[in-house]
């Protein structure tokens, strides 16, 4: 909570920052005490940490090992996976350590690729739908009124429509690119952040350090840009954990309706729809990706699951 | 290409009859099929408006046809059982003009309400076609009948209950073929204004039907049964073996194989590529029945000759040829000489079709009587399509791997437009987005860049009918028996902006000549043209009217191994189900 | 009570609206659109496919098409003469010209039989394009199927999510409850469809005890027998469906009841001496369920999302699979029929958790 003492600094002095301060960093330590202790969160973190980082290292990894995501052979599919290297027609050896698809591309590189992909769709959407949410959201709830009333409606409206249903005519609309999906997952994912935050808002707006900042003539932008923003810090992680781990599902179920990320772009989503058919000529190639995905979104749950006890300020230590 | 629907419907008649020979099957009278259906609801049971994959397979077994086909020559041919049955057509005279076929029709062929079947059931669909070609019946069968009446069916007209007289506008070779969407349909029980016909009840639940299999009930989202018709003329010994067949849909296609293999449907027709192997495996062990037959669908790579920026149709209203331009890229006759060459299709059988299918020679299907094996094919030279590409002027002057332009026809190719084309495919079909994967890959060992996009099949349709691609790749599935005709397909009067089917505006004046010369053989006797199709099929192969890329896939229909194995014949379409095994969780 | 819920209900009218203009504007600005699958043949030429286009109404601009749907079009093309066809329009048009272009005036090529139309505000939801049925025919066919499956997988969320959560609650720390939170997290981050594939694969190829998907069993006469006779064909898909529920019911329920836990009454009930299943099921479990009540409208929502995955999966002949369908051909008044359906019931849904927050808890008074 970094951002907190910073931006308080910028307030004059006289107003009674302190007590507000003391209790948002009391609770911030205590909650970065708690998630010390938390062993699991750690662990989700770390290898959450682990997989993002190996994803980002696709090109590098497939260099080392001398393979590729879009070369295809046709005379080396379905390779099992293995250490020992495939010599190729040109002397030099490659190393599928997760065997070969079912056009003879590069299982791990695939895989790391994918989740490139996948990750990014998750992450960028998540953040797109949770600036939206969170703006909104402290908007409609510090002002109220027509906005408020403009935006419910807007929220009830989009809230009707079941969401899947909301997603497939829209995807059906952009033909889905990487970029297309994060922009329609994040543009209707807002909802219901901004119920949330809307909620807090409405609350911390009548605290008495938002009440005295008001009081010396804060302006509005500021006074929600540096109090009531920085109070919202544990709403918007574990939103985003939760809502990371949503979408990078979301984008996989699409996948199975034909309406994910296509072709030849890999995403976990449509790896793992497409493998479905090859369980018995590459098991590996079914459970990679599964696996992947699994993995990923546990650990978002259980780190958004981590943070909101960590924040807690009802829990007992 | 042509459906020869109804053929295909008085074939598969035959061969379900067959069966009925099967000695395993006559004490088990209780067995029913049950097949998984991926395609969906069916639309209409009715012949005259189904269209869909769904709506056909059933229709096939409900009704019978107009015409026979032989099933061992896959040639349309007089009533002669067992070779060529199900069809209502005894046999037919053709006059001196070779435009007026005299049909006459079978006795004694009852509907299932005992009401027999004669020329006014003809006559009854033909009305529908009409009314069709005035938007009033929502048929596809309208095609059979041009409105400029040049081509095609003039007039139908019934003398008596037993003879119907159809008269063509031009001695045709596709007489027959168009003569055989006249299917009988109990015209008793339909209604008398055509108006009505879209709406009508019996579209849903055909009461009255004459095929092998009788409607039972349609339970929407789940599945259609039908039971053996008793009277069935056509079953060899006496009846039809079958108690019943079941259509179950199962809309995901891993669950569907899935269901076969745990027994839950004791037929599967044409199944994944990919689970082939492990099927031969399962029937080389004596647990299934596995018959091959020769395949009708085909794949294949479309390049688009004019230029995609301002679509024309081929001809204007006179019929005169307009100027479509050319594309800056695939318009250039070299660049698609070196993709032929740069593409290894053997390599793409082997990965996209997992060996289960093979090289055409031509867009004519290896089962077509048509069909010239002896044809070369452009065989994979890298080397070659390289040395092509460096004379047209293609050439990767500044290292990217990508050639860029540098030749003469500057009007058409401005110099420094770098090789590089969009290649569409419809998204959900997974052996056509490995066949563009691997396509993209090997065309980029030319220095050919592709972007290949898999879309939604809506979209490329739209992109196709618009023709403002540069290229796709899409596949057709040919009726049986194959029409060869490629007038739809290859001439510049099918090149229409918004629906023609010449979406890649080919043209070549030989190719049409020939075509035209192939299908006006007078009185149409196989030999000349089977004589004329095979010259003028050898003609187009010179100019490609699509890359000799196209793929078939071959068929494959299993069903559980028993007791009895009795051979069939080498057909597409016997649905042969000797040795079927009871289905688990049958009631 | 009465006067809250017409109230909610004249509230729905303008979201309504906005839900069914906002849909159907999406849609028709999807590329492709429905004309060239229904005409997928090299026989079907380009003047019948322009035809097509025009019959369905899909080459007018979309408000006008908006308007047809919302209010149909027996105003719109009548018949002045009574020769059974078209001769006055208004917006649309009354038949093709040769070369299946909109004509608006005789004469035509080819005249149009009158409008009949009634718009979905009386009631007509329209024809499917694909199947050239009235699409609340389609719908009745499926709902039932639909609403067997939802309301399954809500029975079973609620049964086993609800206890769940009391019990974990009441042990917290121990070994039940970590044990839950790990499986409720676990179920919710595998994708839906891959559960459902993989419980298919294990229980009805392998273990071959459940059948492989389906409503009803195979039948040559059609139909289906009573529910009881086929809960096997129920278990898989409910338990797929409702995972999500469980998981997301027995966490809230856990927090609810960890919540009432301190209040007074709850050491109040304590303090008489009360036995403590008494005092956690009777006062505990009671009030704990209110917070719970506000979940039943999103639920809904959820369960119709799952249901297009689940029902294709498991070869469900319901609405969620009727939908995808739908959007995938671009059959417009399937999607919003659909569309609306799912819309009503989630604002039903929303009703319906005020009403029973009301009657849960009495300190809440409708005003």
């Amino acid at each position: 909570m970094s951002t907190t003492s910073t931006t308080a600094n910028a307030v004059p002095k006289l107003e009674p920052q302190g007590k507000k301060r003391e209790v948002g960093e009391s609770l911030s330590r205590m909650a970065g005490r708690r998630l010390k202790r938390d062993k699991l969160t750690l662990a989700a973190i770390g290898l959450l940490a682990f997989i993002t980082i190996l994803c980002l290292l696709a090109q590098p990894i497939s260099s080392a090992l001398n393979v590729s995501y879009s070369k295809t052979n046709a005379s080396i599919t379905f390779l099992t996976p293995s250490l020992t290297p495939y010599i190729g027609a040109d002397g030099v050896p490659q190393f599928h350590i997760l065997g070969t698809d079912d056009l003879g591309r590069d299982h791990l590189s695939r895989l790391l690729f994918g989740g490139q992909v996948s990750l990014a769709v998750g992450f960028l959407a998540a953040i797109l739908s949770l600036s939206i949410g969170v703006s909104l959201g402290i908007i409609c709830g510090y002002y109220g009124g027509l906005i408020d009333d403009g935006t419910n409606w807007i929220i009830s409206t989009l809230n009707s429509i079941p969401s899947l249903f909301l997603l497939l005519i829209i995807a059906a609309v952009l033909q889905p690119s990487p970029t297309t999906l994060i922009l329609v997952l994040g543009l209707i994912g807002w909802t219901g952040t901004t119920r949330l935050v809307r909620g807090e808002t409405l609350s911390l707006r009548e605290r008495e350090f938002v009440v005295s900042a008001r009081a010396i003539g804060a302006s509005p932008f500021r006074i929600m840009l540096s109090h009531i923003l920085p109070n919202l810090f544990s709403v918007i992680v574990i939103t985003l954990a939760i809502d990371i781990g949503a979408l990078i599902l979301t984008e996989a179920g699409l996948s199975f309706l034909g309406l994910g990320i296509k072709e030849p772009f890999p995403s976990w989503g449509n790896m793992l729809v497409k493998s479905q058919e090859y369980f018995t000529l590459g098991p590996y190639l079914v459970i990679m990706p599964g696996l992947m995905i699994f993995l990923t979104v546990l650990c978002l749950y259980v780190i958004g699951d981590g943070i909101r006890d960590a924040f807690d300020p009802t829990a007992k230590d | 290409m042509k459906n020869l629907r109804r053929v295909l419907l008085a074939a598969s008649g035959l061969a379900l009859a067959a069966l009925a020979v099967a000695p395993s099957l006559a004490q088990d009278d209780g067995l029913i099929i049950v097949e998984g259906n991926f395609g969906g609801d069916p639309q209409f049971l009715n012949p005259i408006l189904a269209s869909d994959t769904a709506s056909t397979r059933i229709t096939n077994f409900l009704y019978p046809g107009f015409l026979n086909a032989n099933v061992e020559t896959a040639v349309i041919s007089p009533y002669d059982p067992p070779f060529a049955s199900g069809g209502l057509v005894q046999d037919w005279t053709v006059d001196e003009t070779g435009t007026v076929y005299t049909f006459n029709l079978r006795d004694g062929l009852v509907w299932s309400d005992g009401t027999p079947i004669t020329s006014a059931d003809i006559m009854y669909t033909w009305g529908a076609i009409q009314a069709g070609s005035q938007g009033i019946v929502d048929t596809q069968l309208s095609y059979v009948i041009d409105p400029s009446g040049e081509s095609g069916i003039l007039d139908v007209t019934a003398p008596d209950e037993h003879t119907v007289v159809v008269t063509m506008a031009s001695p045709e070779c596709t007489s027959l073929s168009n003569a055989g969407v006249l299917v009988p349909v109990p015209s008793h029980v339909l209604p008398s204004d055509y108006a009505e016909l879209n709406d009508a009840e019996f579209n849903l639940n055909p009461t009255v039907t004459g095929g092998v299999f009788n409607f039972s009930a349609l339970t929407p989202g789940e599945q259609v049964a039908l039971v053996a018709n008793p009277n069935y003329a056509d079953a060899p010994e006496g009846g039809v073996g079958p108690a019943g067949f079941i259509y179950r849909v199962v809309p995901d296609q891993t669950v569907l194989f899935e269901q076969f293999i745990a027994g839950e449907t004791n037929i599967i027709d044409g199944p994944a590529v990919a689970r082939r192997a492990e099927l031969r495996e399962l029937g080389d062990a004596g647990e299934r029945q596995v018959y091959p037959f020769p395949g009708n669908a085909w794949d294949y790579f479309a390049m688009n000759f004019a230029d995609p920026t301002n679509p024309q149709n081929g001809l204007d209203a006179d019929g005169n040829l307009i100027d479509q331009g050319t594309h800056p890229v695939v318009g250039d006759h070299a660049v698609r000489e070196a993709i032929s060459r740069a593409m290894d299709v053997d390599a793409i059988a082997a990965a996209a079709l997992f060996g289960e299918g093979s090289r055409m020679t031509s867009f004519v299907i290896p089962s077509s009587w048509a069909y010239a094996s002896d044809l070369p094919v452009i065989a994979f030279d890298l080397d070659a399509a390289n040395a092509l590409l460096d004379e047209a002027g293609w050439t990767d002057d500044d290292g990217d791997g990508v050639r860029e332009y540098h030749g003469s026809n500057t009007d058409v190719t401005p110099e420094g437009t770098p090789i590089a084309f969009t290649l569409y495919t419809n998204e959900g079909n997974g052996r056509r987005t490995q066949i563009g994967t691997l396509i993209q890959d090997q065309l980029s060992d030319a220095g050919i860049q592709v972007d290949f996009q898999t879309i939604d099949f809506n979209t490329l349709l739209d992109i196709m009918d618009s023709q403002t691609f540069d290229t796709f790749i899409l596949g057709w599935r040919n009726g049986w028996p194959d029409d060869p005709d490629a007038t739809q397909l290859f001439t510049a009067q099918a090149d229409v902006v918004g629906g023609g089917s010449n979406n890649t505006s080919y043209y070549s004046a030989d190719f049409e000549a020939l075509n035209l010369q192939a299908k006006s053989v007078p009185a149409a006797p196989l030999k000349i043209a089977r004589f004329c199709t095979r010259k003028c099929r050898l003609s187009s192969r010179q100019t490609c009217p699509t890359s000799p890329c196209s793929l078939r896939t071959a068929c494959m229909r299993l069903v559980r191994k028993s007791v009895a194995s009795v051979p069939i014949r080498r057909t597409c379409i016997g649905t042969s189900t000797p040795g079927l095994r009871r289905p688990r969780n049958l009631h | 009570m009465i006067k809250y819920t017409l109230r909610r209900l004249l509230q729905a009218i303008p979201t309504f609206i906005g839900i069914t203009l906002f849909s159907y504007i999406l849609m028709t600005a999807a590329p492709g659109g429905p004309v060239g699958a229904l005409t997928f043949s090299p026989n079907v030429s380009p003047e019948q496919r322009a035809r097509v286009a025009v019959q369905l109404g899909v080459s007018d601009p979309w408000p006008v098409q908006y308007l047809r749907w919302l209010a149909g079009d027996d105003w719109m093309r009548w018949d002045s003469d009574g020769d059974g066809l078209a001769d006055s329009s208004v917006l649309i048009p009354i038949g093709v010209d040769e070369t299946g272009r909109a004509c608006y005036e005789e004469p035509c090529a080819i005249t149009f039989a009158p409008g009949t139309g009634k718009g979905v505000i009386r009631g007509d939801f329209g024809r499917s394009f694909f199947y050239r049925r009235p699409v609340s025919d389609m719908i009745g066919e499926r709902i039932a199927a639909t609403l067997e499956l939802g309301a399954a997988a809500l029975l079973l969320g609620l049964t086993v999510g609800v206890p769940i959560g009391i019990i974990a609650a009441v042990r917290k720390g121990g070994l039940f409850d970590n044990m839950t939170r790990i499986m409720a997290v676990c179920f919710s981050a595998i994708p839906i469809f891959w559960l459902g594939l993989i419980l298919l694969l294990v229980f009805g190829a392998r273990l071959n005890v459940l059948p492989m998907g389906g409503r009803c069993p195979p039948s040559l006469t059609g139909g289906c027998p009573p529910i009881w006779d086929r809960i096997e064909h129920l278990i898989l898909p409910t338990f797929v469906l409702a995972t999500g529920a469980i998981a997301v019911y027995s966490r809230y329920m856990r927090a609810s009841m960890l919540d009432v836990r301190s209040q007074d009454y709850m050491r109040t009930a304590q303090a008489k001496g009360l036995s403590s299943r008494n005092v956690w099921f009777k006062h505990g479990a009671r009030n704990a369920l209110i917070p719970l009540a506000t979940f039943l409208g999103p639920a809904i929502t959820g369960l119709l999302s799952g249901a297009a995955i689940t029902e294709r999966i498991f070869s469900w002949p319901g609405l969620g699979r009727f939908a995808v369908d739908g959007v995938i051909s671009q059959d417009y008044p399937v999607v919003m029929a659909v569309v609306i359906i799912g819309a009503v019931a989630t604002i039903l849904g929303y009703i319906l958790s005020d009403i029973l927050y009301a009657l849960i808890d009495p300190r809440i008074r409708f005003d």
